[in-house]
């Protein structure tokens, strides 16, 4: 069984490989569905497999994202493998810390300081012009990659796709191990968990910093794709709910909900928005049935009709 | 001094009517509703749509009540149609339904109304302007102030002092036990959306001479009455009222002080009072860990 649904995997896979072909817009929305995929399986680490609900994590998008903004405005580094390491790094440390002040919390507190705190870095961003270029934001006219400078879409696209393949099996591996297993067991019973030995507040602290690294990750893929970056675009409390949205739509309860999710999400915005329906209505009219009708989401209902979680 | 001090009581008085609807709700429902500030947009341009009708200062006077009105009902149907379906799943999907329905709205008033900000300060020239001593401030200010006061007042009388009040708080201490004493709980609830919601319509009703609306203001006012929330500690009128003035004169001050960061400042009470009280300054012990 288990093998079997490898293969289900491999023509997704090679569709992905040859998305460039069917044009430039294209390319760009998958590109765009494949980083908001690492964020939204970076939110699920934290909401279906430890049971909290974050509702801020644009600030570690937004702080991988800033960081590479900030490196190539203030320091003119435009290299890739120097971007990426210390937007990880950043993110890391941030989610380090403000998850010492979160992990203590759970449910709606929980849910509450995330938005206190994601807040407070959307508006510092904003009102701090000088640094961050307030809300016009930075741009990003060029990327290199080990002296190369990148040329198009389409090549970063493949960049993108790699880290999503990363992300993904380094995420797969992480849940896989003791350690996701031990978060899963918090999830479903703090108290037996902690009866086990279980140091609860550490292992959500690791939880909360893996969260934060790929989200960290996600942001600066996107800062890099798109070239352009705004506190509204990446840190606000709207892209932290559409995180939320994704993974929601995708199913929290199934490891690949939440791409599922982002890949509905992205292609359905930018049809309806293109059609010139009204896009937020269809939105929020799929959110709230989800939560009336199906509320483990996609995935997780054909996981259950099918069996092949 | 005294302009800030009137802008900052004008903004608490808000904070406090949209906040005090939220903690009730939450008090009541254990429902935290993101779509809070919806109500309160919703009010804003009900009274707008109220007040095309005549300049005549008695309907502009009114129309926040009959806005309040109005969003109340919505908050019922809102209530009874679609939240009530989710009651017992744990309160992430509560919180998610009513995140949903902030897009059904903003779209729904942009359908309606338009996407272009709206304002009508009509009956702030009809009521004139006031001396205080040092300063001259627009009487309907004052009056703004006054009348929240006023609803803070009533609303204290009907929670504390009638029956209807006695049985909300006995549901909000124990649903069960109240429902066994006979007490139909699914009109608690209704009740307590209704009330929520009108608070909030109606504060966003007696905004609109001042700030009018704008598709947007209510992502803007429910993040803020989340931070009232908090502070205050939730499911706590007195400190949705502390928390209230506290925001509204840093705020106000904050403005003219600080005016590139006074949101940060905000948000950073808000952190503080969370690391340092993690329940808020009026809250219980509903704080795990």
């Amino acid at each position: 069984m288990k093998d079997r649904k490898i293969f289900l995997y491999i023509p997704l896979v090679i569709v992905l490989f040859i998305i460039p072909f069917g044009g430039e817009y294209v390319t760009y929305l998958t590109g765009l569905a494949l980083v908001f995929g690492i964020a939204a399986l970076s939110l699920n680490v934290l909401l279906g497999y430890t049971g909290l609900l974050s509702f801020g994590h644009a600030l570690f998008f937004g702080c991988g994202a800033y960081s590479a903004g900030l490196l190539i405005k203030h320091f003119n580094i435009t290299s890739l493998e120097i971007l990426l390491p210390v937007s990880i790094a950043a993110s890391v440390g941030l989610a380090v810390l403000v998850g010492l002040i979160c992990v203590r919390h759970t449910r709606i507190y929980f849910t509450m300081l995330t938005i206190a705190i994601s807040q407070l870095f959307y508006a510092l961003t904003h009102k701090l012009r000088p640094i961050t270029g307030g809300d016009d934001g930075i741009r990003i006219y060029s990327v290199h990659i080990f002296g190369h400078e990148v040329a198009s879409i389409t090549e970063f696209y493949y960049y993108i796709l790699a880290t999503f393949f990363v992300s993904l099996f380094c995420l797969r591996i992480i849940l896989r191990s003791p350690f996701g297993l031990t978060l899963q067991a918090i999830r479903d019973s703090e108290l037996r968990a902690r009866f086990a030995g279980v140091s609860i507040m550490t292992y959500r602290l690791a939880a909360f910093t893996t969260s934060g690294l790929f989200a960290g990750i996600a942001g600066a893929m996107y800062a890099l794709f798109l070239g352009q970056i705004s506190p509204d675009d990446v840190l606000s409390v709207m892209r932290s709910g559409e995180f939320v949205a994704m993974t929601l739509l995708g199913g929290y309860t199934s490891f690949i909900g939440p791409i599922v999710g982002s890949f509905l999400f992205t292609y359905l915005k930018a049809i309806i928005s293109s059609a010139a329906l009204y896009w937020y209505l269809v939105f929020g009219i799929l959110i709230v049935s989800i939560v009336i009708f199906v509320p483990t989401g996609l995935m997780g209902e054909i996981e259950k009709r099918w069996r092949i979680g | 001094m005294i302009p800030q001090i009137i802008n900052g009581l004008i903004f608490a008085s808000i904070l406090f009517l949209v906040a005090t609807g939220l903690t009730i709700i939450w008090g009541i429902l254990r429902v935290v509703n993101f779509a809070h500030g919806s109500f309160y947009l919703m009010g804003v341009f009900i009274a707008y749509s109220i007040t095309r009708f005549s300049t005549e200062p008695a309907l502009h006077l009114a129309a926040p009540f009959i806005a309040g009105a109005i969003a109340g009902i919505v908050g019922i149907a809102f209530e009874r149609g679609l939240l009530k379906n989710v009651y017992g799943r744990g309160e992430l999907f509560e919180l998610l339904l009513t995140y949903g329905m902030i897009f059904v709205f903003m779209d729904v008033f942009r359908i309606i109304w338009g996407s272009m900000p709206i304002s009508d300060p009509t009956i702030t020239f009809k009521l004139g302007i006031i001396s205080l001593g040092w300063a001259v401030v627009p009487l309907y200010n004052i009056y703004l102030i006054v009348i929240a006061a006023i609803l803070a007042a009533l609303l204290w009388f009907l929670l504390i002092r009638t029956k209807v009040g006695m049985i909300i708080r006995a549901t909000s201490f124990d649903p069960e036990v109240t429902s066994a004493f006979g007490v139909n709980v699914n009109w608690v609830y209704a009740l307590t959306f209704f009330l929520g919601c009108f608070l909030a319509g109606f504060a966003g009703g007696l905004m609109l001479p001042i700030t009018g609306a704008w598709i947007g203001l209510d992502v803007d006012m429910l993040i803020l009455a989340l931070v009232v929330l908090v502070v205050g500690g939730m499911g706590s009128i007195k400190g949705a009222l502390v928390a209230s003035l506290l925001i509204g004169l840093v705020r106000s001050f904050g403005i003219s002080m600080f005016p590139a960061i006074e949101l940060a400042i905000v948000y950073l009470i808000m952190v503080i009072v969370l690391i340092v009280k993690p329940s808020g300054l009026f809250g219980g012990v509903e704080v795990e860990g």
